[in-house]
């Protein structure tokens, strides 16, 4: 009864302890504190990805597995490249057969960026965070949008002088609006467990086509528009139901990102 | 095993996490090497040695990751106590069953405390849909690794001691 006694006072003493920590650490004026805190863990993992990069290199050696990895390596960018097209182009067509009409908007691809090696990855399902290896000493601030050719990886969360983290899209509590290049449904996406979500806002007799890609609207001004960031595989239309339910296959494959770029010139409002 | 040896087994697990781990296909659940250490800790020593681990071990995981510092370790600290509890509960019993119950429980408190968290600060409500493979995933994973870390620090630290303290 004692020991059961001792060890609520002890959680309880550590409960509040950290919720403190976690509530002071919210503060605004702390986030930079917070985020050269973080990048005191930034050279250990920039120094744990190089080791694991050699350690990789090494095991190769025993069969053509380095050769493989590169040429597959070399064919999923390849690959992803091109997809990005094709998302493009069917945005580009999109646009062009049904609106016909100057929108004005910055092409995503006409930004200034910086480039960055991605140096470590989030520690749990809950944290799909990258930390790559330039900071606010690059000119890398708060919620500039990160993509790669293929499209959208995701926002700069927090900046320490000569490391970023990056919050992606594939992390549940990321949200990004986004439309639909055929059907032009617009919708929110979010990530989480599995293939991204997205909450599709209905139109009367209008549904998502598999295969259809999905970009950045720029609507909440949080993300350039235009940006691919998934293709659609699944749409459940629901006639009842205020909100729609799709499914994409993020345009970036977490695993395999070993570079991204950091759009400098577009300051989310 | 000192308390040196202890800090560098967390940092190395967290390094781990955040390199080797973290390149997994997001598609999948992905396992916790940190929190697995810390619920097998806790369920071989009891909640005042898991404790410990989950502080350590949660704060490495806040420094890699984005957001409120101590959100992670909090979560960890729920999983110790809840994984201490389970052990106190089933008078210590050693069964690889157990563990792995220990496991899925405190797998399951760590994802529902860190949801949780960002709902309640404001960061985002995640959707019963999104949330449930997330929490099982973390659940099931967490369970495969800590009756596997167990085996490796009992062989490591000796026998598990018939009666440990809950804390």
């Amino acid at each position: 009864m004692r020991a059961q006694s001792r060890a609520s006072g002890w959680f309880a003493g550590a409960a509040i302890a950290l919720g403190a920590l976690i509530l002071l650490s919210q503060l605004p004026p702390l986030a930079g504190a917070r985020g050269q805190l973080r990048g005191t863990l930034a050279p250990l993992e920039a120094g744990a990805t190089a080791l694991e990069a050699a350690g990789g290199q090494a095991l190769s050696v025993f069969g053509d597995i380095a050769a493989l990895r590169t040429d597959n390596r070399r064919l999923g960018a390849e690959n992803a490249r091109l997809r990005g097209q094709v998302a493009q182009l069917q945005a580009a067509g999109a646009e062009n057969a049904q609106l016909r009409r100057d929108l004005q908007f910055e092409r995503s691809f006409g930004h200034r960026m910086v480039a960055a090696q991605v140096v470590g990855r989030g520690p749990d399902a809950f944290s799909r965070t990258l930390a790559i290896d330039r900071g606010a000493a690059d000119g890398v601030q708060p919620g500039m949008t990160v993509l790669t050719g293929a499209g959208l990886v995701g926002r700069v969360g927090e900046v320490a002088a000569h490391s970023a983290s990056v919050q992606t899209v594939a992390d549940p509590l990321v949200r990004v609006n986004a439309y639909l290049v055929m059907s032009g449904l617009e919708g929110t996406v979010s990530g989480g467990g599995g293939p991204l979500h997205m909450d599709v806002q209905p139109r009367p007799d209008v549904a998502g086509q598999v295969g259809e890609w999905a970009l950045t609207s720029g609507i909440g001004g949080g993300y350039p528009r235009g940006i691919p960031v998934g293709q659609l595989t699944r749409f459940d239309r629901r006639e009842a139901s205020t909100v729609q339910y799709a499914e994409l296959a993020w345009a970036n494959d977490l695993s395999q990102l070993e570079a991204v770029l950091v759009v400098t010139d577009f300051i989310p409002s | 095993m000192n308390r040196l040896a202890q800090g560098a087994l967390l940092l190395a697990a967290a390094l781990v996490q955040v390199t080797l781990i973290g390149r997994l296909d997001p598609a999948w659940p992905q396992p916790n090497l940190v929190l697995a250490l810390v619920v097998a800790r806790s369920w071989l020593r009891g909640g005042a040695a898991g404790l410990g681990w989950a502080l350590i071990g949660g704060l490495l995981l806040d420094l890699a990751g984005i957001g409120p510092l101590g959100a992670h370790a909090l979560a960890a600290v729920s999983a110790a106590y809840v994984a201490s509890a389970l052990s106190a509960a089933f008078e210590n019993d050693a069964r690889p069953a157990f563990a792995i119950l220990a496991g899925v429980a405190g797998g399951a408190v760590y994802g529902v405390v860190l949801l949780a968290l960002a709902d309640s600060l404001g960061l985002a409500q995640v959707s019963p849909r999104a949330a449930l493979p997330l929490v099982l995933g973390g659940a099931l994973t967490t369970a495969c690794l800590v009756p596997l870390c167990a085996a490796a620090m009992t062989r490591r630290g000796g026998a598990r001691p018939l009666r440990i303290p809950s804390w």
